[in-house]
């Protein structure tokens, strides 16, 4: 079971990609409201949502070690492409 | 150097769930190919049939280029923009989704299928403000020509969107040749055939196959069926 971190500034559209990551057998999701608890928090790979200012993108992809997917197209169209080489 | 990527028809995902039958060229909610994740900036399309009074309930986007094109009947349209409108046939819608779009999409008629494109295309700058279009296209424009449907200028011909692609509709009469000429040096082109036969390059598409063009200039397109009809979707192969 990996957990993915969300991060992002639209608040409905993490919420949904909470609940649809939370349905994989493989995934359990947790998302953090600002970067500063995203730094401190523990998760195997992070799903880089919408509304995320230039500088706290610049911020996370320096200090995060973890795999840094970005995330396109707000909800299940993409999401199972962008998660699966990471979920083995 | 120049090469082809051909995609058949019956090589794409399918998913039926019975108000909707699709098709996916590109791995997409449950279809998962990984030799099929996009075509350069180009990383959906969906090949959508929508049972009369059926549709999509409102849903979100984020971050892409989205691009509507009814093939047969009306798609009806509501955002949390405030856009209500019918799409028909002959119409291009795009939304750029950016920082987040609620949307539903529905077809407008109770009784009889919609049938449409649906073209996610990865945006050249992330986090845009959302915003909504659409246009009429006059279709006696595509007849034995290629019809700009879509560019990156708000000033050309089409639609505009946050990307340096170009979409192009052409229908043509049997034995019409002609060359398309690539806009911007690096693109690639992905053509689907809508009906007919065409032959691209001396390679031979028929209804709904897809082809992926990448390290040409320009290429040559031959209609070998009455009434074959094309789109042509130029693309980054870097983005």
């Amino acid at each position: 079971m990996k957990t993915v971190a969300i991060f992002g500034g639209n608040a409905d559209i993490v919420a949904i990609l909470v609940r649809l990551i939370n349905q994989y057998d493989a995934a359990e999701a947790v998302s953090f409201p600002t970067v500063e608890e995203l730094l401190a928090g523990s998760f195997d790979l992070l799903l880089l949502s919408s509304s995320v200012s230039e500088e706290d993108e610049a911020l996370i992809r320096a200090q995060v070690s973890q795999p840094v997917i970005q995330h396109y197209g707000g909800g299940s169209g993409l999401l199972r492409a962008e998660l699966l080489p990471y979920l083995d | 150097m120049k090469s082809y990527e051909l995609h058949s028809a019956d090589s794409r995902g399918a998913a039926n769930h019975g108000w909707l039958q699709s098709y996916h060229t590109f791995s997409f909610a449950n279809y998962h190919n990984p030799s099929r994740i996009h075509f350069g900036a180009l990383r959906v399309l969906n090949d959508d049939t929508v049972s009369g009074g059926m549709g999509f309930g409102q849903h979100p986007h984020d971050n892409m280029e989205i691009i509507s094109i009814p093939l047969e009947g009306d798609l009806e349209h509501q955002d949390s923009m405030g856009n209500k409108a019918v799409i028909r046939h002959g119409d291009i819608q795009v939304m750029s989704a950016g920082t987040g779009i609620y949307h539903s999409e529905y077809n407008h008629s109770k009784d009889s299928t919609v049938k449409f494109l649906q073209i996610w295309v990865f945006p050249n700058k992330k986090n845009v403000t959302p915003r909504y279009d659409q246009i009429s296209l006059n279709v006696a424009d595509r007849h034995n020509q290629l019809q700009q449907i879509l560019s990156p200028n708000s000033e050309d011909a089409g639609v505009w969107v946050h990307q340096d692609t170009w979409f192009h509709l052409g229908k043509f009469d049997q034995d019409v040749e002609m060359s398309y000429s690539i806009k911007k040096a690096g693109n690639g082109v992905y053509a689907f055939v809508l009906s007919g036969n065409f032959e691209l390059d001396g390679q031979a598409l028929s209804t709904r196959d897809g082809l992926g063009i990448r390290g040409a200039e320009a290429f040559d397109l031959k209609a070998l069926t009455p009434d074959s009809e094309i789109l042509l979707m130029e693309v980054p192969m870097q983005f």
